[in-house]
């Protein structure tokens, strides 16, 4: 899908959507799945980031139309996913251990590696959080991490960079990576 | 800046780091489809949309 992100026209994919077309709706979840999640997993476990996709778009597609400017879907997307991460911690039905168990388990260290390595991102500061999680989890590049939040290409490269920054001296310092 | 041009791109000489954890934390991508059945299509969910919720622009 991130393949796409230069020759999508988001703006039209928004309008054919609020005209009722439900393979743009798709198009754009195929788009924006993986900026919603990485904005949810920041938060919250694995399962109930899986859940506030789901949700957000649903919020999303009831309340389509009402976007007035096409171009700023991202933003707006991300608006409504936060919300839904408030509602889910304000309802303190979360599943809290969610993350323990990664969709495809490789071996248990590597499984350790992996919640140690999550854990330490959540634990940067937030405008670090979420774009690591973009590049790092859904695997956009810095150019897409632009495009769908609608921040600048220099304000994304310059978290990207400090945020990976603080995070290899942070794993470093717990010895869970060997300094290079 | 050979990782961050790796970082930003994902292009050019790997970074070990970077790709370390890229390769950890690949398995909680998000793949999951968008569950249609639960879904209104978009006009008829304007329309039984009362109450609106708080983001609306």
């Amino acid at each position: 899908m991130s393949s796409l992100e230069h020759v999508v026209d988001t703006g039209a994919l928004v309008r054919a959507a609020q005209g009722g077309d439900r393979a743009a709706f798709g198009e754009l979840y195929a788009l924006y799945a993986g900026m919603v999640h990485s904005i949810a997993l920041a938060r919250l476990g694995a399962d109930d980031a899986a859940d506030v996709v789901q949700e957000a778009f649903l919020r999303a597609l009831r309340q389509l139309r009402r976007l007035r400017d096409v171009n700023a879907f991202g933003g707006w997307l991300a608006a409504i996913a936060r919300n839904v991460i408030r509602d889910v911690q304000r309802l303190g039905c979360r599943r809290a251990d969610a993350d323990v168990e990664p969709a495809h388990r490789d071996t248990q260290h590597e499984d350790m590696q992996a919640r140690t390595a999550l854990r330490a991102i959540r634990a940067l500061p937030a405008v670090y959080r979420e774009p690591l999680l973009m590049r790092l989890v859904e695997g956009m590049t810095g150019p897409e991490i632009a495009h769908r939040t609608g921040l600048t290409p220099g304000s994304v490269r310059v978290n990207l960079h400090r945020g990976m920054k603080l995070l290899r001296r942070r794993l470093e310092a717990a010895g869970t990576r060997r300094r290079p | 800046m050979t990782d961050d041009e790796y970082l930003w791109t994902r292009t050019g000489v790997p970074d070990d780091a970077v790709r370390e954890l890229e390769c950890l934390l690949e398995r909680y991508r998000y793949r999951e489809p968008f569950r249609e059945a639960a879904a209104p299509t978009p006009r008829s969910a304007e329309s039984a949309d009362a109450a609106p919720d708080r983001e609306s622009e």
